[in-house]
């Protein structure tokens, strides 16, 4: 009886190191997430979080499961996986509205600013701090949108009382004029300019310089164009292939400047969302860190 | 072990994050060298050598024994002289020397050898090679060619910009590439003669702004290509070179 | 007794963990067949979206593989990118050459409207028009500007 409780226990601890490798403590999956967080490896963050056997643990280890890997997708850049695990945690956890607030900014920065707001909505903010902020976002959203009346009503609601996004308050409000202030310019009136006289499309579209850029390589070849035209006539070689390329340079710059007004539009667009979305990331980063 | 066998089937990424864990549970010396091995091997087999090396550097532990930790040196260097970083490579070498004189191998010497290769020092390059062989390969040194004593003949980017500024289509003969050189002529010719004809013709305009105009571009583009066809003639070269040195060493190191 | 299954269980545990075995073979082999060079290092076209090959047609048909137009115009820029542009050998600030751009554009938006975007791009390729690029569109690892035929849709 001795010798063989004595051989089992042999037996256990030879066989160890063969399981110790393979342990599934949640609470040490988490720790090593940690650790591989700190050292930036998420994507390795990311495997050991989806490999966790959610059948084996708790309702409250799940939503830690989802915060984690939402976490870890976001820091990956992987917005909108991100947002669908931040979504997946309960308001009973700690991380919860750190969680919403995470991937109502992820959908807003990915374009779908709908599912952003209904997020927002959702949220019941228990303090003035957290119904300012709320406020806020929901703000940035109506300026993404482009909804200059919601903004407006939204913009009633700053103080300017909190630290953590004073300073952002007052900036996307200075981009709301400078929106409201962008003229926009008529597709129709850039052709027409650049039929007119090439390259005035383009400056009339914001690009002064390609404006210039255009105008002399195209009146170069309206001059070739022309002496060829007066030396030969119409019917020379040389008239044919300068009079080709000056038709083709001259019709792909009224082309151009009708599309230019769009690209112009796209890039002030561009350029503003970005601005917008950057201010609404500072007081995420600054509140829930 | 979990990690082994997932390396044996060639998910390695999933293996190194194992090993990374066997390293994080930091259980004993013996577990953890066994851990940064299987993590290099993954590491290496998808040629993250860069971060093979950084990996190395920031988990080998004074704690190891010597036979141990010379081996992770080692790999180290071999990660780095993978990851194309000849100058680290070059450094640790020397600071191993300096540091561990103990750990001095013939693998370390060889990287050496090669990783100077690369950077172009040869004539340091050849210092090592005739050690290299004289220590390790001393029955055979007699027979061996030593191939520095032929260093590949490098050609001037310079002379090659002046040929073509003043005789055009030279500077791409001289890089060795002949249709080049005529297609350069040709183009640079016909530009000058359209523009006299049509000089000639009184098409003043067309003579200066697409005459001219087209041969400037030409003739200075036929400047940096010379100098550029010189690049890839010298780079070839060297490479020809080092690729020789490179397969002396390394079959004569495998017969050992 | 007891000192015996201790040494055989200090025995199996070291048996049972593998040692890194130093493979010289193996990593000589590895550095034999390391190349740090490649074909696509000494071509002329580098980078994603530039080629000097063919462009192929997005319709399949024998017509619009082998009718003039396409010959022509297929003839002409295998012509200009292997013989004409190495001996222009100019630095292209933008991401993806003017001659790329023009296969891309006829790609993307069809033969008419690629001929005059691409025309456009020509005429934006000097040092005037690129005072007029915005920062956000300078690639910050490799300098050069994000221009592709999508911009202009």
């Amino acid at each position: 009886m001795k010798n063989s409780y004595f051989t089992l226990n042999i037996l256990i601890l030879f066989l160890l190191p063969f399981f110790s490798s393979a342990q599934n403590n949640f609470s040490n999956d988490i720790k090593f997430v940690q650790y591989l967080a700190d050292k930036e490896m998420y994507k390795e963050a990311v495997y050991v979080l989806q490999n966790v056997d959610t059948n084996k643990i708790s309702f409250n280890q799940k939503d830690t499961l989802h915060y984690q890997l939402g976490w870890m997708l976001y820091n990956l850049k992987e917005l909108e996986p991100s947002a669908n695990n931040l979504l997946k945690v309960s308001n009973q956890n700690n991380y919860y509205l750190k969680s919403r607030n995470f991937a109502a900014y992820n959908f807003a920065y990915l374009g779908h600013t709908d599912s952003a707001k209904n997020i927002y909505d959702s949220i019941e903010s228990k303090d003035s701090v957290l119904r300012e902020l709320k406020n806020f976002e929901l703000a940035g959203i109506a300026l993404l949108e482009r909804d200059t009346a919601k903004f407006s009503k939204l913009q009633h609601n700053f103080t300017y009382s909190s630290y953590t996004f004073a300073n952002e308050e007052k900036k996307i409000e200075q981009y709301y004029k400078e929106i409201s202030q962008f003229k926009h310019k008529s597709p129709f009136l850039a052709g027409l300019y650049s039929a007119v006289l090439p390259g005035a499309g383009k400056f009339y579209a914001g690009k002064k310089m390609q404006a210039i850029g255009a105008f002399l390589p195209i009146i170069s070849t309206a001059i070739l164009t022309y002496e060829a035209y007066r030396k030969g006539g119409v019917s020379s070689a040389r008239f044919i292939t300068y009079g080709s390329v000056f038709t083709i340079f001259y019709v792909s710059n009224i082309w151009s400047s009708v599309i230019a007004v769009k690209v112009r539009n796209n890039d002030f667009n561009k350029n503003y969302n970005n601005k917008i979305l950057f201010s609404m990331h500072i007081p995420l980063r600054n509140f829930f860190n | 072990m979990f990690a082994d066998s997932l390396y044996k089937t060639g998910k390695y990424f999933e293996a190194s994050v194992w090993y990374e864990r066997m390293l994080y549970n930091n259980s004993n010396i013996q577990s953890n060298y066994t851990a940064i091995v299987g993590k290099l091997k993954c590491l290496k087999k998808q040629q993250q050598y860069q971060q093979a090396a950084d990996f190395i550097k920031r988990t080998n532990d004074n704690e190891f024994p010597d036979s141990i930790r010379s081996q992770l040196l080692y790999q180290q260097v071999l990660c780095l002289y993978l990851a194309a970083n000849f100058e680290s490579c070059i450094s640790q070498i020397k600071q191993i020397n300096y540091l561990y004189p103990q750990f001095n191998n013939m693998m370390l010497q060889l990287l050496q050898i090669l990783s100077l290769n690369e950077l172009k020092r040869w004539s340091e390059a050849s210092r090592q090679y005739e050690n290299f062989i004289r220590n390790y390969f001393p029955a055979d040194s007699a027979i061996i060619q030593n191939p520095y004593n032929h260093l590949p003949k490098l050609k001037s980017e310079n002379t090659a910009q002046w040929l073509s500024t003043f005789l055009p289509g030279a500077g791409e003969l001289y890089a060795g590439k002949p249709f080049e050189a005529l297609a350069s002529i040709v183009f640079q010719g016909a530009a000058v003669y359209y523009g006299i004809i049509s000089w000639q013709e009184k098409y003043y305009f067309s003579a200066w702004f697409v005459g001219a105009g087209l041969f400037a571009s030409f003739h200075n583009g036929g400047v940096r290509r010379s100098e550029k066809l010189v690049q890839i003639y010298n780079k070839k070269q060297v490479m020809r070179f080092n690729e020789k040195v490179k397969n002396q060493l390394t079959d004569l190191m495998s017969k050992e | 007794m007891k000192n015996k299954i201790l040494i055989l269980l200090i025995a199996m545990l070291f048996f049972g963990c593998k040692l890194f075995a130093q493979n010289n073979a193996e990593d000589l082999q590895l550095i034999k067949s390391k190349q740090f060079t490649s074909a696509n290092d000494f071509s002329y076209y580098h980078g994603e979206g530039n080629d000097q090959h063919v462009f192929k047609t997005h319709d399949k048909s024998v017509i619009a593989k082998y009718n003039p137009v396409t010959l022509t115009l297929q003839g002409a820029m295998l012509f200009y990118q292997n013989i004409i542009s190495p001996q222009l050998s100019r630095e292209c600030p933008y991401e993806i050459t003017c001659s790329n751009f023009c296969k891309q554009s006829i790609k993307e938006f069809g033969i008419v409207k690629g001929i005059f975007i691409g025309a456009d791009r020509v005429l934006r390729c000097n040092r005037i028009s690129l005072t007029d690029i915005k920062p956000w569109d300078i690639n910050e690892k490799t300098g050069k500007i994000y221009d592709p035929p999508i911009k202009y849709r």
